[in-house]
Order: structure tokens, then C-alpha cells, then sequence
């Protein structure tokens, strides 16, 4: 805070504005108190000006507001200047609570973290979820994959649901809204976010809160000062880990004991490169045939473009002393490392806010978000095939497929699969999204003590696609000489959706000093939650001509379409704090939902919560006296959240009791119907899932806030699961959906933050969170040993009792007892088992995060790391094997070899004896290629999930004052540039991918798989110009 | 004060009262959560068939009928027959899906006696779906399976005990059918309703009888299982009989997508023309029972293949041949007379023939074994050459079932009988000895299921050992030349077990199955 007063004689005038430090902008509504005459006291104006007259004695005035660090200045002679640091550590930090409500930090007895906007927005990321990363104890935040908008999944203190969401509740401006909000939202709006890492303080959110909440609050604007921001983003992206690929071999097939070419072969156990010219392909109908060289060319390393993005972003903030607003325009445009695709995304935002009456305030946000893809939707079967391209082949020169001949489908050297490039250009998908979200609020203040809002929320998404795969007609010449080649018919979709929230809510609220010593603030409230969904889709297959893409343009009878889901939610809250001499506060709150979606008898059900903060320092008076410890926290809650996991975000859980009848097996034929019974059964009684959770930790501030430490411990207890498990087909179904089994997560969340340098040029600050979270299934059903979540061949990722959840299981080579591999003692091969073993939990046990910032003369240096152990994953690194591509398969030279760790029984003496000299009958085709022997075996491509990854780093330079006119015209200049995920360092035996990845998208809690078809993993850099005027 | 903030959250309460009534939404607009039997049994039959199909695929290249196109790599198990537990996966939880639709009609329709026609229906062909599974995976869930979230882990049964209690359903539903044709209350079965036999329940008596039969003559040659046998024959109907035509399974199988008939999708053209199989030829082998390697069959090896005398043919396994074949132009590819738009004969006729279940001569053949091994009395020359006579009849027809005009079948099989004058394979009286007559049945079964019954003919080899096999060369053996079999015969005994039994049945399901040695209990050699 800046602070100027000018001072007259005796009975004296004083006037003065109040600024604020972080952007020297003016401070309306702060309180001026003369601290000899307790009475005499005003209030800044809108522009942050004052004028006070005071007697003569008056020798102080007392400047405070609230979150920021109250300061004494003397009233001399002349202008006085003082600067002050803002108050965002202290206990008195004003922080948004669960329900809306605004507490100070002192109050809160549960663990929460309040992210600055310019702390998200540090190193540029475009995506509000992803530069949460690595920046928060507890939260831990996975990018599932890459292309454009890729997905994130955010999980606060570990899965508690085996199947249903873990994902943590989104709040944006007190409006629950789904979460692919998030990887929408313009970063550059957020005024900051809290993350409440536990059920108990989001409780008053009902049955979503179980997972803990991101409470994000939009910037509004500051009465009495405008300000404009224009600033642009340039960044490249490019493609950072690549599957370790073998660049020693090339075309050929089995039957391998001497490894012949065949040129048109893609798999690849053929002889090693020679350098020699080869043919490639079958001849053209021209009589021509390519021929390259016989060694590998690395264009599948270099088939990915570099990447780049581009973000424009204006912001207007303006007010007075009845209204402030906040105006924002977004353009986001990316070019993808896949050749070919393309996203952007368009942002407008108004907030604001007036007071009609001193007692009435009304305040509106509105956000409309549009974004756009053009992505080709053969991009997993793409990229999988490109791994797989035998390596003597020249793919870069088959992007021109319309005009050469030898990059045209009529003369493309593969025999089974398409070019890459015409696969990218004849598979398209184009998808449209537009959102609104927002609401209306008006807070009336019938007496001081009571305020009554009204809120209407909003939050409505609008899509649309259209796919497809365009024709294309071979040629006889082509159709005759490859068999497994046929006309591409062309097909094309067409699909609408919407899906709309609308969260009406009532909130009452009473803050009343009753003694001199307690007070009391009470919330009462009720909020209705209703989700309607619609979608439609209609396709076509056979186009009569190609490149139009109607649903008229149709050889075949269309197909279509629709579902619709329509869910409703009542909730009624009420929610106390007691406090005590402003160190002991008592929170409680209660919350009773009914939800459509279950069974009348289970509809209705309470959730409680409780929490309690104390203020040692301000009590035990060794602390209050103590020079070390400017403050200690200490807080604990406990809490029962129920949530309901039936359903999605477009279904919402809606009728999930019943099963379900299809037509199946073609029906309806020639007007008669035949249904089938759906996979699926229903346990007759479904409940909500039931959280109930303890947590309990400290804050404590040292040496003038020079070093913060935290730590929560806490633990959750989720019963009463509901999962559609998935039950043996011979049971007459496949999957059954019940309540049953019990997970629980224990955890430990450290934060530790160090200043080690400030001085009035200097300041470096480090920072540490460690996370630990150990979780455990205690219990599943009776009649079922564990519950499969995913598969993929022979791998699985389930949940079983005893075990950490997810976890991974698979099989193994049929090993003795000494675990040594068995291998035939003719032919030395060995043989995949069937049984499934345990391989590990896929959830990371520990996780770090670092990061650091040094502050000189306006250039801020950042960087941020996190390190991730204790999990293992699992790649469907099969193909590469099949195919002959990845390293693996030439870890023994393709010769034959000894079966490493491996045993054979001795007919003889019926033991098994170690195996030192029984080479396999094979080292190509017939060992890797094969099921029992390699592929099917999942211990072949299980390894460490751990990781290193430089998240972020950016330096940003303010330009001196001095060369801008001293803010004239233009009030401020900032230059940045910066990276993310520059770096990433894995264990040597991670040879396929991020292991942030997951197939199964970010909704999914069955982490742990990956497959070929996941694009790589990219790093980005760029750099930023801001001005402010 | 206080009264204010009382009224308020009074207020607050009534407001989730009487909206109550708005929670009441939850009724399903997308899909029905009702169905009558009368619905779902039509379309348990056409799955039937298309798992039928699925049997018949499985079979193409373990069983001999088809190989590999030469020239091309990259196999894998279907060459080396190096499966694991994934191979069958989809075929197993397929079967039981569909046997999920049998028992939801056999158990809305037990507490309705007009309905006995419906229940009698589904129990048979329980009973021919499990038949297939205890086949093909010998010991299978049975007694506890199908009970949904009642029991969620089966165990597996003794498979011989499954199959006395098919015999023993068989049994209740041709009596029950039998009742209730006198009573004039009993609802008749509509033809739109059963796609296999319009209705008619003299077909399905006979199709149940003949089903009886095949599992009896399975299960007479295990020595334990001889009693019940003895007293099962002596109590088998005869006024019954067996099928006299095809049991074919028709819901209206047109050009459509999704609406292919299975078999033709499997070896002709898709809905768009799309070949398909094209990296399947037959196999020289099955090719050596037409083209007079072993025996000439130019009657039926001309509608059955294309190019016939002339087909490219492979040996199983056999990659590394210098060129690929492909077959002509605008054709479907090798297992047909016909081409895209223009249906034809065979056993892949066109996209809107029938899906056979079970063919005639199959019920021909099994009488001629039972009367052969004296298991019931009758001639089996008779019964043989009728089986003979409706294969032909059946390869003859076009796909609306009517046999081809230019198309004569009495000729043909006196033709066929004179092309191999002097091989007992074809001429009854020639084979002297019981052994030599059921080699002439069983092979001649085999003939006639190339293709459409592949796994049954298969059944039936591991049964009898016909045709028999020997050495490796392309016409004595029908094994991989890459088979990884541990077996002296480099085939395959039984299917391993499904990869989601071991994940979510683990406790049951048995442990590393031998699928080149394990045998199923009736496979006594």
C-alpha cells in the first residue's frame, strides 16, 4: 500500500490516497482511523482519496483493509511515503468459502490453497487445469494425452470411488459447472482459485463435494480506476518422447530362420540395413517401382510438425463508487504437431457489479466461450502406423498423395495399411462447442446484520460435429494386385447436442457480535440443480460423390439417433460459525439433498460437516511473544459427504435403476422387432456413496513470514461404492451395477515455502509440496475377488481387496518355484500363463513439487518441477513387437538366445534346472510375434511410472516506469518468455510414452493404460508482450 | 430478528418440499425397460445364428477347410495356432449373451402353460448353445450360470453331466410340446416370431430329437456314460424322427448394414461390396475331396468354389511363396459361384440366404452312425445316401431355398457316385466294416459342412478320427506347417478357456488348459 498525507496545523485537514503495492492502483473503501481518537475515522473514496480532520493531539492515523497488512503512519510535516507488502499470507486474508461466502483465512478449519491469477498464469499455459500442475499439496493433475485441448484429469487427494467420479468439483463465480469448463476458461480472467483439497469444506456443495473443490473467482473490476491490458502470446510446440523405436532391421516376415526381404512387408523382421538399393512396394501400373536405400531414413521420428500457438487477449477494468466491471476478449488459436489439425477457441467475459440502494447490491458474469476443432479422427490408427513403418521407407515424401504417384493409395508401397498423410486428409472430424455461463445475483441487506441473496445460475454448452471418411475408388490395376484392398466407400455424421444447468439458489445470511467475545455468522440456503441433455446424430455410409459431405449424398438408408437425459436436484443448507476472541472458531454445516435419480426411498440424504480452527499464536503466550512465530494454525474437520456415481456428465445418473431391452442381432427386420436383454444388471436398491472423512493439520508462519510451513494430515472412508462391476459373462451379463466395498486414502500434504533473499531490488523465494497418498481397497463384495475396471488383451486394471487402487494385474511367463522362466527343453521358447498376478498400483505414491522465484529490479525468474514415484504402468507395446518396430525385439540381435532367468524341467530327475545353454528355436517371428511367447505376456511391457518434468520456466521483465512516460499514456510494459514441460526424464525402461497418459481419458479412474495410438507428448515455448495502459 | 431468519429457512424448507413432485422424472425416454418373450426370442434365434457363424469361423483354419493367402505375413495364432485365452474370448461371452435371451423366455413363460411353445422353444436351443460350448471348452458353467447378480461366480460342471441334462431337456420340451398341441388354449408360436421353423413345432420336435441324437452318439462312446446311452436309444421316438430339411434360421437377411446373413459375410461381400476373406484360400486339403486327389465332386466343388477344378489352393502355414493370389476382379472371393449383385449356389449363396443351424444330411448321417453301430435299428446305406443326396440338395439351392432350375439333384449324386466308382467314401456297399462305414459317414459329414458347419465337422474328426489324416504333405494333413502343437498330430484338441473368465471367474475357471492335449470327455482316441 502507497500512501501519501498532507498535513495542516491544529485543528488539521488530513488528506491522503491509498494505493495499493501489487499494481499501484487506488483503494476505495479503506478505513482511516486516528489512533489517539479511537472515534474519529473515514473511509477512501472511490479513487482511493481521503480527508479526515483531526485535533491536535492526533499524532497516528491507522490505515487498514481487509487482506491487507494494517499499517500505522505518523502524521508529520510534508508528504510521507510508505510501502508497504500486501497481506496475502496472514491469517486476516479474505478467502471465498464453499456457498460463496467470504471468511477470513483465520476461520478456516480445513485444508485450502488460494492460487493467485498471476501464479496460474505464469508460464502461459492455455489451459486452466494444466497450470494448476505441480503448484498445489494434494491436487494432483494428469495430462492424459496430447493434440489439441488435450485432456486433463484433476483428482484431490486421491480416488475415493472405484468407478465413479473422482474428478474434483469446479466452482466458477459460486456456479457449479462441469469440468470441461476448466480447459476452457481464459486463464487470464481468474482472479484467483481456491483449491479445497477435502470433502468437509465443500460440504455446503452437497453431493458433489466429496471430492474436494476449485472455487474460481473472476476478476470484477476496482472502483475509481480504469485500466486496458493488451497482450499477446506466441508459443511452438513440439513433439518431446518419441517410443524407443530399432533402426537396424527392415521388410520382412516369418518363417525366419534366415530373415529374407520382401518389399512390400510391413513387418519388419527382414535382414539389417546394408546401405544397398531395394525396391519397395509392388509395381505400378506404369511398370515404375520405387527403390531407396536400405537403411533406416528416422522419418518416423520426424513425422510430426512443429506446433504452434498464438493468444490475443484485451481486458478493460473500470469503476465507481457505486460499480465496478470487467470486460475480456480471448483469441486462441493452435496449430497441432499432427499435420493437418487445428483448434482454436474465442472468449468474451463481462462481470460487474452495482449498488442500487446502500443496501442492495446487484451483480451479474457472463462468459461465452466457443472453440473449434479440425482434427483428423484417424489419428490413433495414424500415429500407431507410422511407429510401425518399416524404417528404409522415405514417409516424409508421401505427403503430396493427390499428385505423386508413389504417395497415392493407387501406388503406395504398403500393403495393408493407408499413407499416413491420406489417412490424416480422407478422415476428418470438425466439432463445434459454444458455452455460456454466468448469473444474476441481487444481495439485499434488509437490516446490517442479515443479508438475502438471490442467484441465478447458468451454465450451457451447445455442440456440434460432423465426421467423416471422404471415398475414394481404387484402381482395378491396385484392386488386382492386393487383396485386402477395397474401394473406400465414404461415410459422413452429423451430430447435435446440448446440454444446459440451471442452478437457481437462495442464500440468507446473519453476522452478529453476541457478547463482547462470540460471534456468530449463520448461512441458510436453498439451491435447485437441473440438467437437461440432449443429443442427436444422424450417418450416412456410401457417398454417391466424394468430397460432399451431406447426409443427402447417401447410396445407403441413414441411420440415426438421439437420447435425452433430464436430472434434478434440490438441496437445502445451513451452515454456522461460531468464534471465540477471534482465535477459536466452530464451524458447522449441514446439507440435505433429494436427487431424481434414485429410487424414491433412497432419495433424500444429509450430509454434516464440521471444522474447528484455533490460533495458538494468538493464545499461548510463548508463541505471542515469541519473535520466530508471527502465527500458528492449528485446524481439524471432519465430514460425511454422500455422492451419487451413476452416471456422467451428459447422463447425470438418470435411469440407471432399470435394465434395459435393445433391438439386437439387426432387428428390426421387414417390420418385426427383436429385442436383447441389455448386459447390464441393477441391484435393486442403490444408494449414494458415502465419504466420511477426517483431516487435521497446522499453518504456521515464521521469521515476518520469511519461511511458511503446512501440513495436513488427513484420511477418507468411501463405502457403499457403486459400481457396475464387471461379472463373468457366464453369469448372463457383463457388467453389474450395486453398492458394495469400501476404499479408503490416507495422506499426508506438506507445503514449505522459504524467502530467502528480500531486499528492496531482491527477493528469491523457494517453495516445496510434498504429497503422500497411500490408498487401499478394504473390502469388495463377497462373491466378487476384485473388480475390473479396464482391460486391455490380458492385462487388467482392477480393484481388490487389501490392494492400493487402481492397480494393475496381468500375466506372467509360467515360472518354478524359484521364479525362474520355464522354457521347453526342446525349444527353449517359454510360455505366457493364464493366471493373473499382481504388478502394482498406478497411482503415483509420492509426489513432489518444487518450484522458485527470484525477483530483480522487475525481471521475475520461475520455474517449477515435479518428481512423481511409486506407481508402475503399462503399455500395449505388443503391436511393436508384432510388427517388428520397437527396440525390445532386438535386444538379442534377432538371433536366437537363452531365455534370461530361465529353467527347464529335467526329464531325468523331474526338477527344473537352470537354463544356460538352450537357445530358442527362433529370435524372430516365431519368439516375438507370438502370443505365449512375448506378446500376450503383460510383465513384458509393465515399468515405472515415475518421472522428473520442469514444468514450467519463465522470465518476465516489468520496463522501467521511466521508459514509458512515467504512465502517462501507457502505464505499464511487461516482456516475458517462458516454456512447459521443457524437460522430462523417465526411468530407462519407460520406452513408450508420458507417464501422465491414461487410454482411458480423463473421466476414467482406471489409470495405467496406454496404447500405441496416443499421440506424444509435447513441450512448449514462447513468449509474451503485455501492456497496460 | 430471529423470527426473520426462522420464516427464512421455513421458507427454504418448503421450497425442496413441494418440489418434490419435480423429482419424479426419472423414467426412461431412450430405451425400453420392458420386453415380452415374444420379443426377445426372434432375435435369440438370429443371434444363434450368427453365433453359429462365429463356431463355423473359428474352425475355418484348425478344422482344414481353409489356409492362409501365400505371400503374405504376419499370421500370427491363426498360423501357428499359438492362441492364448484372448483367441476365443468374444466367442465365449457371445454364446453366453445369447443363452441370457433363452433363459429370460424359458423363465417368463414356465408360470404360463399357453405359452409352453415359446419355453420349449428357448429350452432347445439352450440346449444346442451349451452343446456347443461343452464342445468346444468341454467343462463350462451350467448349473449356476445365467443367474445373474443371484451368483456371480459359476462354477464349471462335469461336462458329461451337462450333457445328460441337455438330453434331459430335450426330453421335457418334446413332451411339453406334445401336450400342449392337444390343448386348444396353447398360444401359437407366430412365423414372423421363429425365424427358424415359422411356428411350425412338428420342426422343432424333429430338430430337438435329431439334436438328442448328435449328443448321444457323442456321449456312446465313453465307456461310463454307456447306460444311460442304452436307455436313451431304447426310449428314442421314431415317429418323430429327425430333420427332414434344414434347420435354417432366416429373419429376412437382406443387403443392409447389419442385416448381411452372417456366412455370407463372413466369405462373400459385405453390404457395400466390400470382399472380404481375401486372405483366405481353401485349403488343398478340403480341395483334395473335390478335385479327385481323393475324391471328384465336380457337382458339388463346382458351386462351392470359384474357378473350380482351377482354385488356388494352400497348405495351412505356408507364407513364403513368391507371389500372392487374388481372386478375379468385381468377384466376391473363393467359396462361391457367385459375384456381387448376382446371387448364386454354394454354400455362400447370397446376402439374403439362411444361416444354417443344422443341416439335413447332418440328420441323415447321425441315423446312418446310430443304425451302422446298431445303436437303433435301421438301414444306414438308406439313411446314408439320403444324407449324401440332401447335401447336394441343400448346395443346390439358391439363396430364397429353392433348388436351381438348371440343377438336377438325383443326377448329380449319380453322377457324383460314378466318378468314384471304386471308393467306398462315396458308395455304401462298399465299405465292408462297421469302422470302414463310419469313416464313409463321418467323411462325407465333413464334405458336406465345409464351411457351413466347420466346427461340428471338426467335432466329429476329433470323435472318429475321419477323415483320416497323415504325414504333412497338403492332402494327408490339414495341420499347420507352422503349428506350435505339442500334439503328434499338430492340431488342436479343444479351445483355451476365455481371457474374462480368468479375470473374473478366477476361482473357477480351470488353470492352464492344454489346448493341443486336453480332450473333451467324449473324445476318447
Amino acid at each position: 500500500m502507497f500512501f501519501t498525507v498532507s498535513v495542516m496545523a491544529q485543528e488539521r485537514t488530513v488528506t491522503g490516497t491509498v494505493t495499493a503495492q501489487e499494481d499501484g492502483l487506488p483503494l476505495p473503501g479503506v478505513s482511516v482511523k486516528v489512533k489517539e481518537v479511537p472515534r474519529l475515522g473515514t473511509q477512501t473514496n472511490a479513487d482511493g482519496k481521503f480527508s479526515i480532520k483531526v485535533p491536535a493531539e492526533a499524532k497516528t492515523v491507522t490505515i487498514s483493509f481487509l487482506g491487507y497488512i494494517s499499517r500505522d503512519v505518523a502524521i508529520g510535516s510534508g508528504n510521507i511515503s510508505i510501502a508497504l507488502s500486501s497481506d496475502t499470507k496472514s491469517l486476516n486474508e479474505v478467502v471465498v468459502s464453499a456457498g460463496g461466502v467470504n471468511i477470513q483465512r483465520r476461520e478456516q478449519g480445513n485444508q485450502a490453497t488460494t492460487v493467485k491469477g498471476s501464479v496460474v498464469t505464469q508460464a502461459k499455459a492455455f489451459n486452466v487445469a494444466s497450470a494448476l500442475t505441480g503448484k498445489v499439496a494434494g491436487l494432483q493433475v494428469n495430462g492424459v494425452s496430447s493434440g489439441v485441448n488435450p485432456n486433463v484429469r484433476i483428482v484431490l487427494r486421491g480416488n475415493r470411488s472405484l468407478l465413479g467420479n473422482n474428478q474434483a468439483l469446479v466452482v466458477v463465480d459460486n456456479v457449479i459447472v462441469p469440468s470441461s469448463i476448466l480447459s476452457n476458461l481464459n486463464p487470464e480472467d481468474i482472479e484467483d482459485i481456491q483449491v479445497l483439497n477435502g470433502a468437509g469444506a465443500a460440504a455446503l456443495y452437497g453431493s458433489d463435494a466429496s471430492n474436494g473443490a476449485l472455487v474460481i473467482t473472476t476478476k470484477t473490476g476496482k472502483r475509481g480506476v480504469s485500466t486496458v491490458t493488451f497482450s499477446n502470446t506466441a508459443s511452438i510446440e513440439e513433439v518431446s518422447f518419441l517410443p524407443k523405436l530399432q533402426h537396424r532391421f527392415g521388410s520382412g516376415t516369418g518363417n525366419d530362420d534366415v530373415p529374407s526381404y520382401t518389399q512390400f512387408e510391413n513387418q519388419q523382421y527382414g535382414p539389417a540395413f546394408d546401405g544397398s538399393l531395394k525396391p519397395i512396394g509392388k509395381p505400378l501400373a506404369d511398370g515404375s517401382i520405387q527403390t531407396v536405400p536400405y537403411s533406416y531414413t528416422g522419418d518416423k521420428d520426424n513425422f510430426w510438425d512443429n506446433g504452434f500457438t498464438n493468444q490475443s487477449d484485451f481486458s478493460m477494468t473500470s469503476g465507481d463508487d457505486k460499480s465496478k466491471y470487467y470486460i475480456s476478449g480471448q483469441y486462441f488459436k493452435q496449430r497441432s504437431t499432427v499435420p493437418g489439425d487445428q483448434y482454436n477457441r474465442f472468449s468474451l467475459r463481462m462481470n460487474g457489479e452495482r449498488n442500487i440502494y446502500d443496501n442492495l447490491v446487484v451483480s451479474y458474469t457472463a462468459n461465452f466461450i466457443q472453440n473449434r476443432y479440425n482434427t483428423s479422427n484417424a489419428i490413433g490408427s495414424v500415429f500407431d502406423n507410422v511407429l510401425n513403418t518399416p524404417g528404409q521407407i522415405p514417409l516424409l515424401e508421401y505427403s503430396d498423395w493427390k499428385t505423386d504417384k508413389f504417395a497415392n493409395p493407387n501406388g503406395y508401397y504398403n500393403e495393408y495399411y493407408q499413407n499416413p498423410y491420406f489417412a490424416l486428409d480422407n478422415n476428418r472430424s470438425l466439432t463445434r462447442n459454444d458455452y455460456l455461463t454466468g448469473n444474476v445475483q441481487i444481495k439485499w441487506f434488509p437490516i446490517k446484520e442479515l443479508s438475502v441473496l438471490f442467484r441465478m445460475g447458468i451454465s450451457t454448452s451447445n455442440a456440434s460435429n460432423k465426421s467423416y471418411t471422404n471415398k475414394f475408388t481404387y484402381s482395378n490395376y491396385r484392386l488386382g494386385i492386393t487383396s485386402n484392398f477395397s474401394n473406400i466407400l465414404g461415410s459422413t455424421s452429423d451430430g447435435a447436442s446440448y446440454n444446459t444447468q440451471l442452478t437457481p439458489e437462495f442464500q440468507a445470511q446473519y453476522i452478529k457480535k453476541i457478547t463482547k467475545d462470540l460471534n456468530l455468522n449463520v448461512i441458510g440456503g436453498a439451491s435447485i440443480r437441473d440438467n437437461k441433455y440432449k443429443t442427436l446424430n444422424a450417418s450416412i455410409n456410401g457417398l454417391v460423390q466424394p468430397d460432399l459431405f451431406n447426409l443427402g449424398n447417401n447410396l445407403n438408408v441413414p441411420s440415426a439417433s438421439t437420447a435425452m437425459f433430464n436430472a434434478t436436484q434440490i438441496g437445502v443448507y445451513a451452515d454456522a460459525r461460531l468464534g471465540f476472541r477471534d482465535y477459536l472458531y466452530l464451524h458447522v454445516t449441514g446439507r440435505n439433498d433429494w436427487r431424481s435419480v434414485l429410487a424414491k426411498e433412497n432419495r433424500s440424504f444429509f450430509y454434516p460437516a464440521a471444522d474447528l480452527s484455533f490460533i495458538a499464536s494468538d493464545v499461548i503466550p510463548f508463541l505471542k511473544d515469541s519473535k520466530v512465530v508471527e502465527s500458528l494454525k492449528l485446524r481439524a474437520g471432519i465430514s460425511k459427504v454422500g455422492q451419487v456415481n451413476l452416471g456422467n456428465s451428459t447422463n447425470f445418473g438418470a435411469y440407471q435403476l432399470l435394465p434395459t431391452f435393445g433391438q439386437g442381432s439387426g432387428y428390426p427386420y421387414n417390420g418385426v422387432a427383436g429385442y436383447t436383454l441389455g448386459n447390464t444388471i441393477v441391484s435393486a436398491n442403490i444408494k449414494p456413496e458415502m465419504t466420511k472423512a477426517i483431516e487435521g493439520g497446522f499453518d504456521l508462519d515464521m521469521f515476518k513470514s520469511r519461511l511458511t510451513l503446512s501440513a495436513t494430515y488427513y484420511k477418507t472412508n468411501t463405502t457403499d461404492q457403486t459400481v457396475p462391476v464387471n461379472i463373468a459373462s457366464t453369469t448372463g451379463y457383463q457388467s453389474f451395477l450395486t453398492n458394495t466395498g469400501e476404499v479408503e486414502n490416507k495422506g499426508l500434504e506438506t507445503t514449505i515455502r522459504i524467502v530467502a533473499v528480500r531486499t528492496s531490488d531482491l527477493e528469491i523465494s523457494l517453495g516445496a509440496n510434498y504429497t503422500y497418498n497411500q490408498n487401499k481397497v478394504l473390502s469388495l463384495s463377497e462373491t466378487l475377488p476384485s473388480l475390473n475396471l479396464r482391460s486391455s488383451g490380458n492385462t487388467n486394471i482392477v480393484a481388490k481387496p487389501g490392494y492400493a487402487f487402481p492397480y494393475l494385474t496381468g500375466v506372467d511367463y509360467v515360472r518354478d518355484d524359484q521364479g525362474r522362466i520355464i522354457v521347453d527343453r526342446i525349444t527353449g521358447m517359454p510360455t505366457g500363463g493364464t493366471n493373473q498376478i499382481d504388478l502394482g498400483q498406478t497411482e503415483p505414491k509420492h509426489r513432489i513439487g518444487l518450484d522458485a522465484a527470484i525477483n530483480y529490479k522487475g525481471i521475475r525468474l520461475a520455474a517449477l518441477f515435479e518428481y512423481r514415484t511409486g506407481g508402475v504402468m503399462f503399455n500395449d507395446g505388443g503391436g511393436f513387437d508384432f510388427s517388428g518396430a520397437g527396440i525390445r525385439n532386438t535386444y538379442f540381435n534377432r538371433e536366437r538366445f537363452v531365455v534370461p532367468n530361465s529353467s527347464y524341467l529335467d526329464p531325468a530327475t523331474n526338477t527344473y534346472v537352470a537354463n544356460t545353454n538352450i537357445t530358442t528355436r527362433s529370435g524372430g517371428t516365431a519368439f516375438w510375434t507370438e502370443g505365449p511367447t512375448n506378446t500376450a505376456v503383460t510383465t513384458n511391457y509393465v515399468y515405472s511410472s515415475a518421472f522428473w518434468k520442469l514444468r514450467e520456466l519463465s522470465v518476465g521483465y516489468d520496463l522501467p516506469k521511466k521508459w514509458l512516460g512515467n504512465g502517462k499514456v501507457v502505464k505499464a510494459v511487461r516482456v516475458s518468455v517462458q516454456g512447459r514441460n521443457l524437460f522430462l526424464w523417465t526411468p530407462k525402461t519407460n520406452i513408450y510414452t508420458d507417464p501422465e497418459y491414461s487410454d482411458a481419458g480423463s473421466d476414467n479412474n482406471a489409470i495405467g493404460l496406454t496404447t500405441l495410438g496416443q499421440t506424444p507428448p509435447s513441450r512448449l515455448y514462447g513468449a509474451t508482450v503485455s501492456v497496460t495502459l | 430478528m430471529k423470527k426473520i431468519l426462522t420464516y427464512l429457512i421455513i421458507g427454504a424448507v418448503t421450497v425442496g418440499a413441494v418440489s418434490c413432485k419435480k423429482l419424479d422424472i426419472n423414467d426412461n425416454p431412450n430405451t425400453p425397460t420392458t420386453a415380452t418373450p415374444g420379443l426377445v426370442l426372434p432375435q435369440a434365434l438370429t443371434a444363434t445364428a450368427a453365433m453359429s457363424q462365429s463356431y463355423n469361423s473359428t474352425f475355418y483354419y484348425p478344422g482344414g477347410f481353409m489356409a492362409n493367402v501365400y505371400g503374405f505375413g504376419a499370421y500370427g495364432a491363426s498360423v501357428s495356432l499359438n492362441y492364448t485365452t484372448l483367441s476365443f474370448d468374444g466367442l465365449w461371452r457371445g454364446s453366453y449373451d445369447n443363452l441370457t435371451d433363452y433363459q429370460y423366455v424359458i423363465d417368463n413363460t414356465a408360470s404360463d402353460a399357453t405359452l409352453a411353445y415359446s419355453n420349449s422353444i428357448a429350452r432347445i436351443m439352450k440346449s444346442f448353445m451349451f452343446s456347443k460350448l461343452v464342445d468346444n471348452f468341454n467343462n463350462v458353467p451350467y448349473s449356476e450360470a445365467l443367474k445373474g447378480n443371484m451368483l456371480l461366480t459359476p462354477k464349471y460342471d462335469n461336462a458329461a453331466d451337462i450333457y445328460k441334462d441337455l438330453v434331459a431337456q430335450l426330453n421335457i420340451s418334446i413332451s411339453a410340446i406334445t401336450t400342449a398341441e392337444a390343448s386348444v388354449a396353447t398360444a401359437t408360436v407366430v412365423s414372423s416370431g421363429d425365424p427358424m421353423f415359422g411356428g411350425n413345432m412338428t420342426k422343432w420336435k424333429q430338430f430337438a430329437n435329431t439334436l438328442k441324437l448328435r449328443l448321444l452318439i457323442k456321449m456312446a462312446g465313453v465307456a461310463d456314460l454307456r447306460s444311460f446311452t442304452t436307455t436313451e436309444f431304447a426310449a428314442f421316438n421314431n415317429t418323430i424322427g429327425v430333420l427332414t430339411d434344414d434347420a435354417i434360421v432366416n429373419p429376412g437377411y437382406q443387403k443392409q448394414a447389419g442385416r448381411v446373413n452372417p456366412l455370407y459375410r463372413s466369405l462373400g461381400s459385405d453390404e457395400n461390396n466390400n470382399r472380404v476373406a481375401t486372405s483366405n484360400l481353401p485349403s488343398t486339403w478340403i480341395y483334395s475331396f473335390y478335385n479327385g486327389a481323393k475324391l471328384r465332386d465336380t457337382g458339388r466343388g463346382s458351386v462351392v468354389f470359384r474357378l473350380f477344378p482351377n482354385t488356388a489352393t494352400n497348405q495351412l502355414g505356408q507364407e513364403n511363396l513368391a507371389s500372392n493370389i487374388v481372386p478375379p476382379a468385381g468377384s466376391t472371393a473363393w467359396f462361391t459361384g457367385a459375384d456381387y449383385d448376382n446371387p448364386g449356389l454354394g454354400a455362400v449363396k447370397g446376402p439374403a440366404q439362411g444361416q444354417v443351424i443344422m443341416l439335413a444330411a447332418e440328420a441323415k448321417f447321425l441315423q446312418a452312425e446310430a443304425y451302422a453301430r446298431a445303436y437303433l435299428a435301421g438301414i444306414a446305406e438308406t439313411s446314408f445316401n439320403e444324407g449324401v443326396t440332401a447335401s447336394f440338395t441343400y448346395l443346390f439351392k439358391n439363396q430364397t431355398g429353392t433348388v436351381d432350375g438348371t440343377k438336377n439333384v438325383q443326377a448329380a449324386v449319380a453322377a457324383y457316385r460314378a466318378e468314384n466308382v471304386g471308393s467306398p467314401l462315396v458308395n455304401f456297399a462298399l465299405a465292408l466294416t462297421t469302422p470302414a462305414q463310419i469313416e464313409a459317414i463321418i467323411t462325407q459329414k465333413y464334405i458336406a459342412m465345409n464351411v457351413i458347419n466347420c466346427d461340428e465337422a471338426f467335432a466329429e474328426f476329433r470323435r472318429t478320427t475321419y477323415p483320416t489324416i497323415s504325414g504333412n504333405s497338403p492332402t494327408t494333413t490339414f495341420a499347420s506347417i507352422q503349428s506350435a502343437s505339442t500334439s503328434p498330430d499338430k492340431l488342436i484338441t479343444r479351445l483355451p478357456y476365455a481371457s474374462s473368465e480368468y479375470s473374473l471367474n478366477p476361482g473357477n475357471v480351470p488353470q492352464n488348459v492344454n489346448f493341443f492335449t486336453a480332450k473333451v470327455f467324449w473324445d476318447v482316441n
